[in-house]
């Protein structure tokens, strides 16, 4: 454990002390770094990452769609609002 | 172990840049951010890690990227002269070793901000680099975040991971930057794709924005308490519901207070009473010598210039005794103190042409994101409503960083020329899409008789 008696040495007066601050280290670590690596993951098997998708080709990139500011659905019969108002 | 699992991780995003070589301009923007050969034992440690990155980056755009809609902006412009320029005071400087120091990590600091916006093409890319910013960071404030949960924190005392007071480990520069995030870490949550907003997105985000308002309770820096207020401010132009917002606002600052720690009230109330502050004395004391310095130097003393400074100043304090107030001053002399603004710096560094140019690259950068913001914030069409707030986020970001700057000397903070180089890229990646998008109509005037009746 190398990089524990690394971050021991630097960090840490006591030994108590010093390992609940190691553990808080390798906990912010295994978080970032395991965030960045499935961002990473993820970015490698998206097309847009290298091009941008043409105009109606693909999903709306933005994942939250501003409500519809009617009641009518895109097929179907009008909902009950609606035809109330 | 440890060693093993960063050289790992950094092999593996690598190695992913070899499907998609953009992924190497993310990863030289992880090395540049969290430094990981600095709390590395033997692997990382004996390689020059951010060359190595750096030449990955640069050599797989060049090679074998796109440069389909790559464009050079006005500001990768000015940070090319800004470049030039402190090449020209190094050359010419006070103390020709220490600035040869400071440039070896400036120049790449500024030639990584002028070419990121060359790759980055498309939304996604924007996005991505966004996110590896912010992920990066959040190493770095996560484990402040929690050790000041734990045990408070205290001034100089809040270690992240190493003991190292250079880039984003020093306290006052990582609590100016975690403040300048938190609009990048909620649009991240709103608008981002590789991590839809769904509800595990909203509490890590959530998480890491509390991380980040204790980072200055952590650190004790009063540069972060003033970004925090600061920020509070300027987020009341976006929010939906003021009222509301000024509400929760006041209430979690009252909540908050009885948890404080008693060295960190102790310390913020230097901001008022800043003459019996030695720190803050010699801040005050330091930038009348600079401002002297200047009048003899108009070019600028070039990196480190600082170094020649001798100040004198008077330190007063009010000490209560039984009832009586006891009025005791302190003539305190000192040599060689740093700038402790970004402003300062620049001025007494690179004199009136670099500072010039410093501020018209910060200032082009807050008008270009609000015309963005401007141009983009009615928009309600598919893929059109997440311009507008990354723009407004960009543009809290960099005044959050200029007001801190006030106080921290950061003018050439690697991060913030990244933010930078996002800025200049999102500028220019939406002026080849709105000019490819929308072959603007005719505008259509009515003419009408100067007597024609009132509608109405």
């Amino acid at each position: 454990m190398a990089g524990v008696s690394r971050l021991t040495r630097l960090n840490a007066p006591s030994t108590a002390a010093c390992y609940s601050r190691i553990m808080v280290d390798y906990l912010a670590l295994a978080i970032s770094h395991g965030l960045l690596a499935l961002a990473m993951w993820r970015l490698v098997q998206r097309p847009d990452l290298d091009r941008d998708p043409a105009p109606g080709e693909g999903a709306d990139p933005n994942p939250n769609p501003a409500p519809k500011r009617t009641g009518v659905p895109a097929s179907g019969p009008p909902v009950k609002s609606a035809r109330r108002a | 172990m440890l060693d093993l699992a960063l050289a790992g991780f950094l092999a593996a995003i690598l190695a992913l840049g070899l499907r998609r070589p953009f992924i190497w301009v993310l990863a030289y923007i992880y090395v540049d951010i969290v430094a990981p050969q600095k709390f590395s034992w033997f692997l990382l440690a004996s390689l020059p890690v951010s060359l190595i990155v750096f030449v990955a980056a640069f050599g797989g755009w060049l090679a074998a990227d796109s440069k389909e809609g790559t464009r050079f902006g006005f500001r990768q412009a000015l940070m090319v002269l800004l470049l030039l320029y402190c090449g020209y005071t190094t050359l010419v400087a006070d103390f020709p070793e220490p600035a040869l120091a400071k440039w070896a990590w400036v120049w790449k600091a500024l030639i990584f901000a002028i070419f990121l916006p060359l790759t980055l093409r498309t939304r996604l890319r924007i996005e991505a680099t966004a996110l590896v910013m912010v992920l990066s960071a959040s190493a770095i404030i996560i484990t402040g975040g929690v050790k000041t949960a734990l045990s408070g924190g205290g001034y100089g005392s809040l270690y992240f991971f190493v003991n190292d007071n250079t880039g984003l480990y020093e306290g006052s520069i990582i609590s100016c930057v975690a403040i300048a995030i938190i609009p990048l870490i909620l649009w991240l949550a709103k608008h981002g794709t590789v991590f839809p907003g769904d509800w595990r997105v909203r509490l890590f985000a959530g998480a890491l924005v509390f991380a980040c308002l204790l980072i200055p309770v952590g650190t004790q820096a009063r540069t972060g308490l003033i970004c925090i207020a600061f920020l509070g401010v300027i987020s009341l132009r976006t929010v939906k519901n003021r009222f509301m917002y000024l509400a929760l606002m006041g209430a979690a600052g009252l909540m908050a207070i009885p948890f404080l720690p008693q060295s960190f009230t102790a310390r913020m109330s230097t901001i008022e009473n800043h003459q019996a502050d030695q720190s803050a004395s010699t801040r005050v004391a330091v930038w009348k010598w600079t401002w002297d310095y200047v009048k003899d130097h108009p070019l600028g003393g070039g990196f480190e210039a600082y170094r020649s400074n001798s100040v004198r100043y008077r330190t007063v304090r009010v000490i209560d005794e039984g009832g009586t107030s006891r009025v005791e001053s302190e003539v305190i002399e000192e040599k060689g103190r740093a700038y402790h603004s970004s402003y300062f710096e620049m001025l007494g560094e690179q004199g009136w042409p670099g500072m010039i140019l410093w501020l018209w690259l910060h200032a082009s950068g807050i008008l270009q994101m609000e015309s963005i913001r401007r141009r983009w914030k009615d928009r309600q069409g598919d893929g059109e409503r997440w311009q507008a707030p990354l723009a407004t986020a960009l543009q809290q970001a960099q005044l959050v960083y200029l007001v801190g700057s006030l106080f921290v000397g950061i003018a050439f903070q690697p991060f913030i020329f990244m933010l930078v180089g996002l800025q200049c890229a999102l500028w220019t990646y939406l002026r080849r899409i709105e000019g490819a998008r929308s072959p603007r109509l005719p505008v259509k005037r009515e003419m009408k008789p100067l007597n024609a009746p009132a509608v109405g």
